[in-house]
């Protein structure tokens, strides 16, 4: 098992005597996106400001590539690019200028990699003019390359798809699967899209009202052991079902003409090919997904209650 | 690292247009003194004969006798006794009080363009640090491994820069445009009462020392301005506070010393480093010393509060 490059241990922050984030604790390892998800006002933000140092700590630590934030910041925060919320870029500067003046704010960072940077988020031929004329997606482009200037170990993004349009989106999420493997990042993305979270994250953590609900692998459910609902459309589904209780599991649903079984990933194998060999032509399996979506509400409804 | 913050927020001041405009309102001030000087300006016959001015001279030294007599002003007293003094020494010496337009008069009166440059700092002052809290890019500022204080200080420290450039621009054009137009002719000298003498100094100096006193006063509004931004965050607030200051409070100050010595302790008896190479101070009993010292006192208090605030304050924007 590798070292976390972040770990939040244990994290309360008071504001008066709001208790906005109550014992939150989790780790996220190189090389992983990890998701950090809740609804509008459960502490996303102010999580992530902590993170970066932006906001005090009331009780607990944080650790980034084991460096205290709150007693060795310096230290810590030259392992982090963060983009929080919009990226902040200064719109009368050129984009080149931008990225100029977060270089010389950080050790060893030359023109050669500003011009790097830029030509890996594609704004090379837009590097002289102004930020104010840059599109939103274009924008957020230059945050990231902002964020990712100083070589970071930890990447830590506030919403970074919002306003983005889908073709936006999905290059959004492609580049920063690409530096998580690559260069072996670990990436922390808050987000309350829930969709765009599944298809980019790995494992992701689920807050509400200050507190963790649950952290889980997006993945889980695609695994060997685990079970999952599978709808198997098959022609004579009366007799499938009849031979399926005899011989594979206790309880198989029928619902017009179609049968559902609740199997591993293992199991449901056997069953085609045991389908087959009795003489029945299979149409269709579909493994019935829970979306995060699914997962989500059903952890923080439970949470309500 | 803290020359690295004060290049980039040089970098920042000039990719703004404000910063042009402000250059651009000092050039079109100096180029309307230009032309007012240009076209009032005293020729040699213009200038009053010997008898002429020695006889005004010796008038004003009778009214100002009468002054010293009356008020128990110290202000007024300095005023009237070293202004006999310079009067006496002019007619003794044969020393018009007049002269023809030159490249000195013509400088020292751009001394008046000094508070358009006080506006002008006391804005960037003021909005260095709010600005950022205003595009949110002060959160990017801060998730770096420069401290708040250098930040803070860069911020500061370029502000000041940026007035000394603002003033060195004043000087210099003023030399060049005054001495094109006007040419030297006239004479070299400053006379000033000092310790009870009258004191000949050289013209350059002199304009240099009061191009160097004015910025105290320039200094110490620019800080007060950054404090106000700085713990307020409202750039609004810290300008109108400052520039009101900066035209209200001399006065006040002077009315205040009318009634108490306490006034010696404001700020503002204490910004006008000329009296002590001039008339003498506003409170009797005030020395050079001790005006520095109130001033850094002043200085020190204002910039203990803003970086306090600036470190301690949770970013939540």
């Amino acid at each position: 098992m590798q070292e976390p490059m972040l770990s939040l241990q244990k994290v309360n922050k008071m504001i008066g005597r709001n208790h906005i984030i109550r014992d939150l604790s989790f780790d996220v390892n190189p090389g992983e996106i990890f998701g950090f998800l809740g609804p509008n006002g459960a502490g996303k933000t102010t999580t992530i400001r902590m993170v970066v140092g932006l906001t005090g700590i009331s009780s607990g630590d944080i650790r980034i590539n084991d460096f205290s934030i709150t007693k060795d910041y310096k230290n810590a925060i030259q392992y982090v690019g963060t983009i929080v919320e919009n990226p902040e870029l200064y719109p009368y500067l050129t984009a080149e200028k931008n990225l100029l003046h977060y270089a010389r704010m950080s050790k060893n960072v030359t023109k050669e990699d500003i011009k790097q940077r830029l030509e890996l988020v594609r704004l090379s031929h837009v590097r002289d003019q102004k930020v104010s004329r840059f599109s939103l997606g274009m924008k957020q482009r230059l945050g990231i390359a902002q964020a990712m200037l100083h070589n970071p170990k930890v990447l830590i993004l506030d919403e970074p798809t919002n306003g983005l349009d889908p073709a936006g989106v999905r290059e959004m999420r492609d580049y920063l699967r690409k530096v998580a493997k690559e260069e072996n990042i670990a990436i922390l993305v808050s987000s309350h899209l829930l969709s765009e979270m599944e298809l980019m994250c790995d494992r992701f953590a689920i807050i509400q009202n200050g507190k963790l609900v649950k952290v889980e692998e997006v993945s889980s459910e695609g695994q060997m052991d685990v079970a999952s609902f599978y709808r198997i459309e098959v022609d004579e589904p009366n007799k499938a079902k009849k031979l399926l209780l005899d011989k594979y599991v206790d309880e198989v649903g029928l619902d017009d003409e179609i049968i559902r079984v609740n199997v591993t990933k293992e199991k449901i194998g056997k069953i085609i090919t045991f389908l087959t060999n009795n003489d029945m032509t299979i149409y269709e399996v579909i493994r019935e997904k829970q979306t995060l979506e699914d997962r989500f509400l059903e952890a923080t409804e439970g949470e309500v209650s | 690292m803290l020359l690295k913050l004060i290049q980039n927020e040089w970098m920042k001041l000039f990719s703004r247009i404000g910063t042009y405009v402000m250059c651009g309102i000092l050039l079109l001030g100096l180029v309307t003194t230009a032309a007012f000087t240009f076209y009032t300006k005293t020729q040699e016959e213009d200038l009053p004969s010997k008898e002429q001015w020695e006889q005004e001279l010796l008038q004003e030294n009778e009214n100002l006798a009468v002054d010293e007599q009356e008020t128990n002003n110290n202000y007024i007293l300095n005023y009237a006794r070293s202004n006999q003094a310079i009067n006496t020494y002019r007619i003794e010496n044969d020393i018009s009080p007049y002269e023809v337009t030159n490249v000195w008069t013509y400088i020292e009166s751009n001394n008046m363009l000094i508070q358009l440059i006080g506006v002008f700092i006391i804005i960037v002052g003021a909005s260095i640090v709010a600005h950022e809290f205003n595009k949110g890019t002060i959160k990017l500022l801060l998730v770096r491994s420069a401290s708040r204080n250098q930040i803070l200080a860069s911020k500061f420290i370029t502000t000041i820069l940026f007035g000394l450039f603002l003033l060195a621009l004043l000087f210099g054009l003023s030399f060049v445009v005054g001495s094109i137009l006007f040419g030297f002719d006239g004479t070299a000298v400053h006379l000033s009462y000092i310790d009870g003498e009258v004191v000949e100094r050289s013209r350059i100096l002199f304009l240099g020392l009061s191009y160097l006193s004015s910025s105290v006063k320039l200094v110490m509004l620019t800080s007060f301005a950054f404090m106000i931004s700085t713990i307020f965050r409202n750039e609004t607030i810290a300008i109108a506070l400052s520039v009101m200051l900066m035209f209200v409070g001399s006065q006040a100050t002077n009315i205040l010393a009318l009634f108490t010595d306490w006034a010696k302790y404001s700020l503002f008896a204490n910004t006008n480093l000329d009296v002590y190479f001039t008339n003498g101070p506003m409170v009797e009993g005030m020395t050079l010393l001790f005006s520095v010292v109130v001033l850094i006192i002043y200085l020190s208090l204002f910039l203990f509060l803003a970086f306090l605030f600036f470190k301690k304050r949770d970013v939540s924007i």
